[in-house]
């Protein structure tokens, strides 16, 4: 979380951090649950393929003290860019909400590319997951979807970890113990 | 010295096809799935995960299966595979500040704030066999829900009961408004004592470590860091060089063996040492993880891994330079390895002695016998590699032990020679 308030930037990066946080939480599952609801059929091409490799997680000494490595961890990363044009993505989605059609591309040769790059890393090494939340991190960037994307998938996807932190944390909650300090030889 | 043998292709080709035949065991029995390991020899993943530094609960299951459950034999495996795969980056220091609690315990203060909550323990059973195991088969859901019934029960009265056991169906979630989740806060112990300077400061054993850190700096091209975070050393890019800083130390002892550092640990509570632990603070649970990346310019999160903690205060008399006070030991592991970090702690802090000035008279406060020996990858190839055909060098040897005896003449002496140990074999 700390990661988050690091950055100087305002909201846009913070959106898209949080909604980075919210996919790398959540199951490919759920994620293509809800990006199937908004019936995008995707445009794009892969700058970086679904590649699985190693992150060195640090951890601080004493907690809260100097960094070192305390082990490595299985992170899939893929890069894409949208072959998406800007006029057609307005033409779309002025003609019905939400659903647009693949970009063929002799159509969209002509125009202008409107240079979305979207990121997918997350822990693990599912492929499928790391392009949906590269293709979804795209999306989210263009005006016309990051209200909906907001909407549609982050919300509901938020609403399921709070839920399952929420039942996992009462089940904790139920082992709290009050210890009492026995007077010795009593 | 071992030797080169040829032949055998045949034999190895027939052994393998038997150990495969063991692994799998009477073939009317169901197939063990990775997922079943996974899901219910979690704790034996965990330490897989830990001691192979790799933290990927899948692979670590499969690795455990492959190894017919040999754990040293799965870490090996787990490690194995890491070198085939490329690193992306170092990610951000985890905050165990603000884990996501599953258990958290202390044993220097009753009434801490947040409270102790016992989690999933093996403390307070009775360590009676379980018999009704035995006949346990089948998928099996109702255990969940009595333990949910019984939260309830006790919880009575608490609004938010209804909104958790609504199911959660795809509609309920839209609708839902996403109000930040109010989990619990749980302040460090070692906080409190550092709070009142009654523990020693990070920087007490930073200092000492600074002028052996120096030379072999890790460049990492994140320059946003501070320098003190890159100063870290990493052990999977440099060998062990001693002395070591408190950085390497920490990192060797996260991947040692937890037999090994159990031992160890035992040892400086027995007299071979004398750092008086506490266990201050024991807490496991979910920590986020994230990484820089560079093409964006800002960090994200990859998602959140299980680890455990646990901090130890031992007293310290002072010297020269500090006064008495309290000092910590630090242990912490992928997963739920209680054990393990409780007895890293208790090396941790033993190998602190140096920059101390405490005397090093102990084995657990060697760091050259502790770090070159706690790993069980390199400890059990070098021990395993003696099953190597030596066979010419114990030829020699046998020829020496019987040109030896031929020239042996006893001396008439009453009293028994004393046998002196032979030095290390020269291999």
């Amino acid at each position: 979380m700390h990661s988050v308030n690091d950055v100087k930037n305002s909201h846009p990066v913070k959106n898209r951090q949080q909604l980075l946080s919210v996919l790398s939480k959540s199951s490919f599952d759920d994620i293509n649950r809800f990006w199937q609801s908004l019936s995008i059929v995707p445009s794009y091409s892969l700058l970086k393929a679904p590649e699985v490799g190693m992150t060195m997680v640090r951890a601080k000494t004493g907690g809260t003290g100097q960094a070192f490595n305390m082990g490595e961890m299985t992170v899939t990363r893929t890069v894409i860019r949208l072959n998406v044009s800007e006029g057609h993505l307005k033409e779309s989605s002025s003609e019905e909400k939400g659903v647009e059609e693949k970009c063929v591309e002799e159509e969209c040769v002509e125009e202008k590319y409107t240079d979305i790059i979207g990121f997918g890393y997350t822990a693990g090494r599912d492929t499928k997951k790391s392009e949906l939340i590269a293709v979804v991190d795209a999306y989210f960037q263009l005006p016309e979807y990051t209200d909906l994307i907001e909407e549609k998938i982050l919300q509901p996807l938020r609403n399921k970890q709070r839920h399952q932190e929420e039942s996992e944390a009462k089940k904790v909650d139920a082992t709290k113990v009050n210890f009492f300090t026995m007077v010795r030889g009593e | 010295m071992y030797v080169a043998v040829k032949g055998g292709e045949a034999a190895i080709d027939n052994a393998h096809q038997l150990l495969a035949e063991k692994r799998r065991g009477d073939g009317s029995v169901k197939v063990l799935t990775v997922k079943q390991i996974q899901q219910q020899l979690p704790l034996v993943v965990d330490r897989v995960m830990t001691e192979g530094s790799l933290y990927d609960p899948q692979l670590a299951a499969l690795a455990i299966k492959q190894a017919m459950g040999d754990v040293v034999e799965a870490i090996f495996l787990l490690r194995a595979y890491r070198t085939t795969l490329p690193r992306f980056a170092y990610s951000e220091a985890i905050n165990t500040d603000e884990m996501r609690i599953e258990r958290r315990i202390s044993a220097t203060y009753k009434d801490i704030p947040g409270g102790q909550a016992l989690g999933p323990t093996f403390d307070y059973t009775h360590r009676l066999l379980d018999f009704s195991l035995l006949e346990e088969e089948g998928v099996d859901d109702e255990i969940k829900e009595g333990v949910e019934e019984t939260i309830n029960e006790g919880t009575k009265g608490n609004s938010t009961d209804d909104t958790i056991r609504k199911e959660a169906t795809a509609e309920n979630l839209i609708m839902e408004d996403s109000s930040q989740s109010c989990s619990p806060h749980y302040p460090r112990v070692t906080d409190f004592l550092r709070q009142d300077n009654l523990l020693q400061s990070h920087s007490s054993t930073l200092h000492s470590s600074k002028t052996n850190s120096s030379e072999n700096k890790t460049p990492v091209n994140d320059t946003q860091k501070s320098e003190a975070e890159n100063t870290c050393t990493d052990l999977t890019r440099e060998p062990l060089s001693y002395p070591a800083d408190r950085t390497a130390r920490l990192q060797a002892l996260t991947r040692a063996d937890e037999g090994y550092l159990l031992a160890l640990g035992y040892s400086t509570q027995r007299g071979y040492g004398r750092t008086h632990p506490f266990a201050g603070e024991i807490r496991m649970g979910y920590v986020t993880v994230s990484m820089m990346v560079e093409e964006l310019g800002f960090a994200i999160d990859l998602g959140e891994i299980c680890v455990t903690e646990c901090d130890m205060i031992n007293q310290f008399q002072g010297n020269q330079q500090q006064p008495p006070q309290f000092t910590q030991g630090y242990g912490i592991s992928f997963g739920f390895c209680e054990r393990k970090t409780m007895a890293m702690a208790l090396v941790d802090r033993s190998l602190q002695a140096k920059e101390l000035g405490e005397a090093i008279d102990t084995p657990a406060a060697q760091e050259e016998f502790v770090l070159s020996h706690c790993d069980n990858v390199e400890s059990s190839g070098f021990v395993s590699h003696l099953k190597l055909p030596h066979y010419v060098d114990f030829q020699s040897e046998l020829e020496l032990v019987r040109q030896m005896r031929a020239d042996y003449q006893p001396v008439p002496n009453e009293e028994p020679a004393v046998t002196t140990p032979s030095g290390v074999a020269n291999e």
